[in-house]
């Protein structure tokens, strides 16, 4: 998948990490999407970080300094009820973006 | 991240950079690990690691504009986070709501009536560049007649030039006019109010203003309809004609517009209505409307009584004018003073004398006459500072209210401390909720205020020789006040408990947990309420001491001995003009017509007694001369007032005769020199001392020939006031036109209204009678200043009082709930109700005490600044001070009674539970 495209889906795939994952660190987020994509997504930690304050800032995620298992300091992030709602909306409104982009190929084929 | 960090962070943005930086390292450090643990050395490991970042400065930019975006999103999340909590608790939004209402509408309310009188500018062109002429000199001028319908407004008194007035003559006016140097534009204007107007066979009375050509294109306004009047106008062959205002032309010609080019009647001559003025313009005098604006040159027609446009020595007009562009105030002051003096120290017609050193002073006139701004600056000032410390017991009654509402909260704010808010954006979100409260609690206050300060105007209106015609529509400033107001009181009454109540020890407060017991008045916060209380019992003390001495300054004057009697009195006026007499004119068919109208009265049902003076006593009006022996000289000469009256004055109005006799009818038909005369006994005593003054004469002024013989003496009866001394008094016999009667009846007098209609239409049906009123309705018209202020601060301070009050049972109900284990406790041990009682009423009542003592200091600190309005009653009458201290505690008392009851019933096995 290109990068623009990524982009834009973004918050989807960190809210739906969250919500799989409990509580994790960016760098966890990052390792977790390229592992659950079989390696096929990899996140760009330059633009993780904006799109993680925005969200905690929209009161979708919240944030905590914690100690990791290694124990380093680190910000944990989780989804808050807003950010479960956030996110129902975000994968309906990608299905639908998935349904027209495949009718369109498929329109293209035939 | 809270939005108050955020804040800072814009400013200190190298805090956001330590923390954003702190993140990353530590998503680098992980990331080197790993990369470590897949086999890089460790230099690779971390650069692999950082590269995946790009550039770090510019993420961090996106980092921290993601936070100044979200700012506003952030600001109205707290409001309706605010709004929310105030919906939970309807019963505290409320009260706090409506007692800042009334604190910000009663300000706003005073403010507006402020901006109305005192601070608008007038509807005009540049008002600030129009001035207003002044003379000032060492001595008064000697003039042959001089009116001054107002006093100069703003010139500071000078002790140099102790003399001073607006009024000048019209050949001076002439001369000013002519110096095209110096003013651009200049005018001369007098009201002239009180013009008959005939529309359809009725007279009415309409308010005239008499204006020299210039005068609309001085002050720059236009008319809205036909034109204005012009110097074509003012010329002494000019046709008469008249401008109508807007609302005169609304309300009595309909707003027809065909009355441009008509025909109206004034004082029986015909005026072309020229034009309409536009609907802002009242006129120069602020509250005061005019109704018909003519030209100076038709004052023949209807101001006769005013001196000739020759005449260089009666001053009766007033100028105000524009400067040129290119001279100074002060250059023009030193022009025009050189013109002035040299017109009025030489000639056969000077005023002064030339070491008078007369001077002409420019005052701003933007805000054009002070009439209303004289009468009323003092009691709006004193009303203003009571309803300031209105709101200030208002703020501090609804701090306490939110003081105990945070501690009840303490758990709420200790939760969210706990999950990692700031104090500072618990704080904000306290100061956001008593900000939303303010401003609901000011759109009320509006509400309040517009209907209160109208109810005032028409109150001012009804009780003023004319009406007042004020507009207390809030406008620009006045909103602009109220949310000030607003505001300030919000801060006031937040923030205390906004730091406060952010100052929890997490622990307890989040269990739940009572605070520590239980010392009196325990804890720092509970502290701050009972300051808060003691403040609005201090403040209280202060308005209620306020409103006890102006209240007993009304009680004096209206229960004063004015020596006569003042009950059953009907007082009118008959208006003669209109019937072919002149007014002032000494001519021998007014004298008879008075007469008849006096023989006819007196045969009305109940009629006891009738007369006729030239005043009605107590109306405010007097004539007031110079006295003396006619032998002595001028020097000697003393002033005393002057009323002309009727026959049988004194057994109608019941004033002793002390010594000889009153005026007979045979007086009122000879012609005899020197006049019978009957003075009181200030005059008696001021004049002739011990000696008999039967049969002595008086001069009056400067002249020789003895004018007056005294035939009689009477008690001393007060005249045009009830506040000043009665001064020495001459009653002479009145034998011109136009008359105001006195009926004594023996009932109700205002029930022979229809009949006195009656008699005088059957007599002539061209006579006006008006002004009806009872002598008691006339002396409560001549103390409407005192009356309203006494209203209102008592108004005020009942309303201080219940505030107190209310802030007082509020703290004492929150003191016993939070005390409610310790209250069960002392009963379990063995403590009485009784003492209980007495433990929470002593509690209230030391506040209360303390609280009376202050305010008993403050009130003897300020009430001095309204010992101008009192009267009968020093400003720190310990009476007045013991009365409200003793009312304010039985008040409290009660206040703290309430509540004490409560605690009588606590259930000590209840309260050992509790928790």
């Amino acid at each position: 998948m290109a990068k623009n495209d990524l982009q834009g889906s973004l918050d989807l795939l960190v809210l739906k990490t969250l919500s799989q994952m409990g509580e994790l660190h960016g760098y966890g987020i990052v390792l977790h999407i390229q592992r659950a994509s079989d390696e096929l997504l990899s996140v760009e930690e330059g633009s993780l970080y904006p799109a993680l304050h925005r969200m905690e800032q929209s009161g979708w995620i919240r944030s905590e300094w914690k100690l990791t298992d290694t124990n380093r300091k680190a910000k944990y992030y989780r989804l808050t009820a807003a950010g479960q709602k956030e996110l129902r909306k975000a994968e309906e409104s990608f299905a639908q973006l998935v349904k027209g982009v495949r009718a369109v190929l498929r329109h293209a084929q035939g | 991240m809270s939005i108050f960090r955020r804040i800072t962070n814009l400013f200190h943005r190298s805090k956001l950079d330590q923390e954003i930086d702190a993140e990353l390292r530590s998503h680098i450090e992980m990331r080197t690990a790993d990369n470590i643990a897949i086999g890089m050395s460790p230099q690779e490991a971390r650069r692999q690691a950082a590269l995946r970042f790009g550039s770090q400065a510019a993420m961090k930019e996106r980092v921290i504009a993601a936070d100044a975006h979200m700012l506003l999103d952030s600001i109205w999340q707290d409001l309706r986070y605010a709004l929310r909590m105030l919906r939970k608790s309807p019963g505290f939004t409320a009260v706090a709501i409506l007692t800042l209402a009334l604190g910000i509408g009663a300000n706003t309310a005073i403010f507006s009536l402020i901006d109305a009188v005192m601070l608008r500018s007038l509807p005009i062109r540049n008002p600030q560049q129009l001035i207003l002429l002044e003379w000032r000199a060492v001595h008064e001028p000697s003039t042959n007649s001089s009116y001054n319908w107002y006093s100069c407004p703003g010139a500071p008194t000078i002790p140099a030039a102790p003399a001073g007035g607006c009024s000048f003559s019209y050949p001076m006016f002439e001369q000013l006019r002519s110096r095209q140097d110096i003013f651009s534009t200049i005018c001369a204007f007098i009201a002239a109010p009180q013009e008959h107007l005939s529309t359809n066979g009725s007279v009415s009375m309409a308010n005239g203003f008499l204006v020299s050509g210039n005068f609309f294109a001085t002050l720059g306004t236009r008319a809205i309809l036909g034109r204005t009047l012009e110097p074509a106008d003012d010329q002494p062959n000019s046709q008469p004609a008249a401008m109508l205002s807007y609302a005169f032309w609304k309300s009595r010609f309909g707003g027809d517009h065909s009355i441009i080019g008509k025909p109206i009647l004034l004082e029986k001559t015909s005026f072309t209505v020229v034009g309409i003025t536009a609907p802002g313009f009242i006129g120069i005098d602020p509250g005061l409307p005019v109704d018909v604006w003519m030209p100076l040159s038709s004052q023949t027609y209807v101001a006769p009584y005013f001196p000739k446009r020759t005449a260089a020595n009666s001053t009766w007009l007033e100028v105000m004018a524009r400067l040129n562009p290119g001279i100074s105030r002060s250059q023009a002051q030193s022009a025009l003073s050189v013109l002035f003096a040299n017109a009025t120290t030489t000639g056969p017609t000077a005023m002064f004398k030339s070491n008078d050193s007369p001077r002409i002073e420019l005052i701003s006139a933007a805000r054009g006459l002070t009439s209303l701004r004289r009468e009323f600056s003092q009691p709006l000032f004193v009303l203003m500072a009571c309803v300031g410390i209105i709101l200030l017991i208002a703020c501090a009654n609804v701090g306490g209210l939110f003081l105990a509402r945070a501690s009840a909260r303490r758990q709420e704010i200790a939760m969210r401390l706990t999950l990692g808010a700031t104090r500072g954006r618990v704080a904000r979100q306290l100061l956001t909720e008593s900000l939303l409260t303010s401003l609901l609690g000011a759109a009320l206050g509006i509400v309040i205020a517009y209907w209160s300060a109208s109810a005032l105007a028409a109150f001012l209106s009804a009780n003023w020789y004319s009406s007042i015609d004020l507009d207390v529509r809030p406008d620009g400033l006045v909103l602009a006040f109220t949310i000030g107001v607003a505001v300030f009181a919000a801060v006031l009454f937040g923030l205390a408990p906004a730091l406060h109540g952010t100052r929890v020890d997490l622990g307890p407060a989040i269990k739940g947990a009572a605070s520590k017991p239980l010392a009196l008045f325990g804890g720092r916060r509970l502290a701050f309420g009972s300051v808060l209380v003691v403040a609005q019992v201090a403040l209280s003390i202060v308005v209620l001491a306020g409103a006890g001495l102006l209240g007993r300054t009304l009680i004096n004057l209206e229960q004063m001995n004015v020596g006569f009697e003042t009950d059953h009195l009907l007082l009118f006026s008959v208006d003669m003009t209109m019937a072919g007499y002149r007014m002032f004119g000494d001519d021998a068919r007014g004298y008879q017509l008075e007469r008849d109208l006096q023989t006819r009265f007196a045969t009305l049902p109940s009629v006891t007694s009738v007369s006729y003076s030239m005043v009605p006593l107590l109306s405010g009006g007097s004539m007031t001369n110079d006295f003396k022996f006619p032998d002595a000289p001028l020097s000697s000469s003393f002033s005393g007032d002057e009323l002309p009256v009727g026959p049988d004055f004194f057994e109608t109005m019941r004033i002793p005769l002390l010594s000889g006799r009153t005026f007979t009818a045979a007086d009122f038909q000879s012609s005899v020199k020197p006049k019978p005369a009957i003075i009181n006994q200030s005059f008696a005593k001021r004049l002739f001392g011990n000696e008999n003054p039967l049969g002595r004469s008086i001069s009056e002024g400067d002249s020789k020939t003895a004018q007056w013989q005294v035939v009689g003496v009477v008690g001393d009866a007060k005249y045009d006031s009830l506040r000043e001394a009665i001064a020495p008094t001459i009653y002479t016999m009145k034998k011109n036109s136009g008359a105001e009667f006195e009926l004594r009846t023996k009932s109700n007098p205002t029930a022979l209204i229809p009949s006195v209609r009656d008699a005088v239409n059957h007599l002539n049906s061209s006579l006006l009678v008006s002004d009806f009123k009872t002598q008691t309705e006339q002396i409560d018209q001549l103390l409407y200043q005192e009356r309203l202020v006494a209203g209102l601060s008592f108004l005020f301070g009942a309303l201080s009082l219940l505030l107190a009050c209310i802030g007082l049972y509020g703290l004492l109900c929150y003191e016993i709930v939070r005390r409610t284990r310790e209250l069960g406790i002392r009963l379990a041990l063995g403590a009485q109700r009784r003492d209980l009682l007495r433990l929470v009423v002593g509690q209230g009542i030391f506040l209360v005490l303390i609280g009376v003592a202050i305010g008993i200091g403050a009130a003897i600190g300020v009430t001095r600044f309204v010992s101008s309005m009192l009267y009968g009653v020093h400003a720190t009458d310990p009476l007045t001070f013991a009365a409200v201290s003793l009312l304010l505690l039985g008040t409290a008392l009660l206040a703290c009674y309430i509540p004490a009851r409560r605690a009588m019933k606590v259930d000590p096995m209840i309260a050992l539970r509790y928790e």
